[in-house]
């Protein structure tokens, strides 16, 4: 009695073989025009996203609103909530890998909207855990002027060393 | 941020000194930096948002935001560091020849020592992904002074690859010393490393390091090491079996975890190792043990079979006979779900589902035991080994690309029915007379709410002062509401003309509406093809499933006729006893 462990039985190996290079080759002859195609349609995206912010968020009346992170030390971010004109805009829940990303310095687009020139007030509302992992919700505030171009606003989390706790500022760009 | 280290230059020096004159083309590996804080070091806010996605491996996002960023000029403080990251997004978004063009320009241009380091680290990364180890190693040794710190880690675990891929095991030993404590690259390094050392004839030094990666899985048992600890285990009783030492092969065989993807081929080894070193009563618990999974595993397949011959040898036939028999219907069945399977793979969008939804079948542990509940899970068990063949992994990789593709542009041909929604009903909209005649009507309007508002104001007056309470609210509510007419109302009487869309913007709409057809189609060309030769591998994988189950299948038909033919000849010689010699 014979096992294929033993003998080492070459059970459909050749046409295995044979379908493995097809593949091969066909992804290689594939592979220029997919490289192509993805270019293509990242420059299609951009162009798609310059046209619909003209027709939908023109610049004169265009705001967004950015969410930074500098350290991270004192604040676990859970969520944001944010109000423009005592109006509720956007709420947004973190996953891990958000959060990781803002502690690596990215900057999250939060919120993009049309508001006319003019005086405005912005809350946002930050909830999340603090020092020793408690709980910890903390609110801020800002009034600004919108002027003619568009307007870009940026809450900010940064750990405050002297006070060992984290500090929300919102900052009018 | 750059790394600035004193010990690391004595360490490369004494390396150097070591090696470089007999190995040309040997890289050394650099300690790692504590963490930079990188926040610091934005400046742009749509430079951040594009590490905001690019963090995530969102590179497609992170490519689209790079294009807009520079297409809007807002990459103003990032310029140099922004082209290198968009390098590095489109090497993993799979276009290495675009990346490849940007590292070069990168390197021609008079740009900081770190960023050209970092270009020289990505070509090498890039020329090693391509296959190419040599132009890899040649790209990483350009890099000069400092590894910057975002890319030290990597850079270690890459040049420790190239010189073992380049049987520089001395060098890449000394590496390992450098990598991080705790690094997960370190057992990786330590297994590559044995497996180069064994082919190379080194028995001894490949046995050390495979013992260190199941050390390290002690101290950090999840299940990614476990895993890998299970496959050092078995390639170190694989060593001794080599040498004809069944019974250090035994002792390694002993501690794989009879759980988990490599447990099969580790049971099945211990088997036969049993068998060999005649402890049969040893190998039956491991048989037992594999004979309860499923059919479309090789190694069930295998100890299906060789647990009834066992049982034969000891004598024990007609659990012999059983084993045959339960062997013949699990082989029967197996050979129809490979039936099965084959029309599955036929189906019109089961490879999209099942690109789609690999991760999540590859993530559940027990997905081979566990009943299918889709239809093309049922495809998942055979599949196993082809999962981890490199072509298989590249058709699969730039199909699910391509699908993510097909969705993008599904999103935005919803979206241009959108756009040109708003596009016409601007077009048809508000001119200087419909506004004028808008305002009269809403002023009538208006004369008309707030003579009725006075009238109830007066009718109001009338009630008790207790009623006239419960209406004080009302009335303050509908006089805010008022307030706000007229706001709106100057606000409209302001406007001199109607906004009106200009003819560039729906040309512009217009043109890249057409664009994402013209997309669209080339997308499920690419596709179409792609399915066709994931078909033709998968049923090439179901060949030699179905293959391996039908000789098991004829083995196990032998076994039970062996057994008949034996007891038939027993009957035979109890009769001729019982009865005597016939004439």
């Amino acid at each position: 009695m014979s096992f294929a462990a033993e003998s080492q039985i070459n059970f459909a190996q050749d046409a295995k073989a044979k379908g493995a290079q097809a593949a091969l080759n066909t992804v290689k002859k594939l592979s220029n025009e997919i490289q192509q195609l993805k270019s293509e349609v990242v420059d299609l995206n951009k162009d798609l996203r310059l046209m619909e912010e003209e027709l939908l968020f023109p610049t004169s009346t265009q705001a967004t609103v950015f969410v930074s992170l500098d350290i991270g030390k004192f604040f676990t971010l859970e969520s944001v909530k944010l109000k423009l004109d005592e109006r509720q805009v956007a709420t947004h829940l973190y996953s891990e890998k958000q959060r990781q990303s803002l502690a690596r310095g990215g900057v999250q687009r939060l919120h993009m909207t049309n508001l006319n020139q003019g005086k405005h007030t912005l809350s946002a509302f930050f909830t999340g855990l603090g020092p020793n992992g408690r709980p910890y919700k903390r609110a801020s505030e800002l009034t600004f002027i919108k002027g003619k171009g568009s307007q870009y606003i940026e809450l900010i989390i940064i750990d405050d060393l002297d006070k060992q706790e984290p500090n929300f500022v919102i900052k009018q760009w | 941020m750059s790394l600035s280290n004193g010990s690391r230059i004595v360490i490369i020096n004494v390396i150097k000194s070591m090696f470089t004159r007999l190995l040309p083309l040997l890289i050394l590996a650099t300690v790692i930096a504590p963490t930079s804080l990188l926040a610091a070091s934005v400046k742009d806010l749509k430079y951040g948002s594009i590490l905001f996605d690019y963090y995530q491996q969102e590179y497609f996002k992170a490519l689209v935001g790079y294009e807009y960023a520079k297409a809007t000029n807002e990459l103003v403080n990032n310029g140099d560091e922004a082209r290198l990251l968009q390098g590095g997004m489109t090497l993993s978004y799979g276009l290495p020849d675009q990346a490849q063009l940007i590292f070069t320009e990168l390197l021609n241009e008079s740009v900081p020592q770190e960023t050209r380091n970092k270009a020289w680290f990505y070509l090498g990364k890039l020329y090693y992904q391509k296959g190419d180890i040599d132009s890899a190693a040649s790209n990483l040794g350009r890099v000069q002074g400092n590894v910057p710190a975002e890319v030290a880690d990597e850079f270690n675990y890459l040049a420790t690859l190239i010189n073992i891929k380049n049987n520089h095991f001395d060098a890449a030993e000394s590496a390992l010393k450098f990598v991080g404590k705790d690094s997960v690259y370190e057992p990786y390094l330590l297994f590559n490393l044995a497996i180069s050392q064994l082919a190379s004839g080194e028995v001894e030094a490949c046995r050390q390091n495979l013992i260190k990666v199941t050390e390290f899985a002690k101290s950090k048992p999840e299940e990614e090491y476990l895993v890998l600890a299970d496959r050092a285990k078995q390639a170190l009783a694989h060593t001794y079996v080599q040498e004809n030492n069944l019974l250090m092969a035994w002792q390694y065989l002993q501690n794989v975890r009879t759980t988990g993807l490599y447990s099969n081929r580790a049971l099945l080894s211990y088997g036969w190792t049993a068998i060999k070193l005649k402890q049969f009563d040893q190998a039956i618990p491991a048989l037992r043990a594999l004979n309860k999974r499923s059919i479309s595993i090789p190694e069930v397949q295998e100890a299906k079979v060789l647990l009834g011959h066992l049982y034969e040898q000891k004598g024990a036939t007609r659990t012999a006979l059983k084993q045959y028999l339960l062997a013949e219907k699990a082989f029967k069945e197996g050979v129809a779900s490979i039936l099965h399977a084959r029309k599955v793979i036929s189906g019109q969008r089961i490879p999209e589902e099942f690109v789609v939804n690999l991760d999540a079948m590859m993530d559940e542990t027990d997905w081979y035991g566990s009943e299918p509940s889709i239809d093309y899970t049922k495809l998942t068990p055979f599949l196993v080994e082809l999962m981890s063949s490199n072509p298989f992994h590249s058709v699969i990789k730039e199909l699910r690309d391509l699908y993510a593709l097909r969705k993008n542009l599904d999103y935005w041909e919803r979206q241009a029915v959108e756009h040109q929604l708003i596009i016409r009903h601007r077009q048809q909209g508000l001119t200087s007379t419909k506004i004028q005649s808008f305002l009269k009507k809403a002023e009538t309007n208006k004369e008309r709410l707030e003579n009725e508002i006075s009238d109830l104001r007066l009718h109001t007056m009338t009630l008790d002062i207790e009623e006239q309470d419960r209406f004080s609210s009302l009335i303050e509510a509908t006089d805010k509401s008022f307030e706000f007419l007229d706001d709106k109302l100057t606000k409209v009487k302001a406007i001199k003309e109607p906004f009106k869309q200009s003819e560039k913007n729906i040309l512009w709409a217009d043109k890249l509406h057409k664009r994402i057809k013209q997309k669209l189609a080339k997308t499920d060309s690419l596709i179409n093809k792609l399915e066709n030769v994931m078909r033709i591998v998968v049923n090439a994988e179901l060949d030699n499933h179905d293959e391996r189950m039908r000789y098991y299948w004829a083995q196990a038909r032998l076994g039970k006729a062996r057994l008949y033919d034996k007891t038939l000849n027993n009957i035979q010689n109890e009769q001729i006893e019982t009865n005597g010699a016939q004439p």
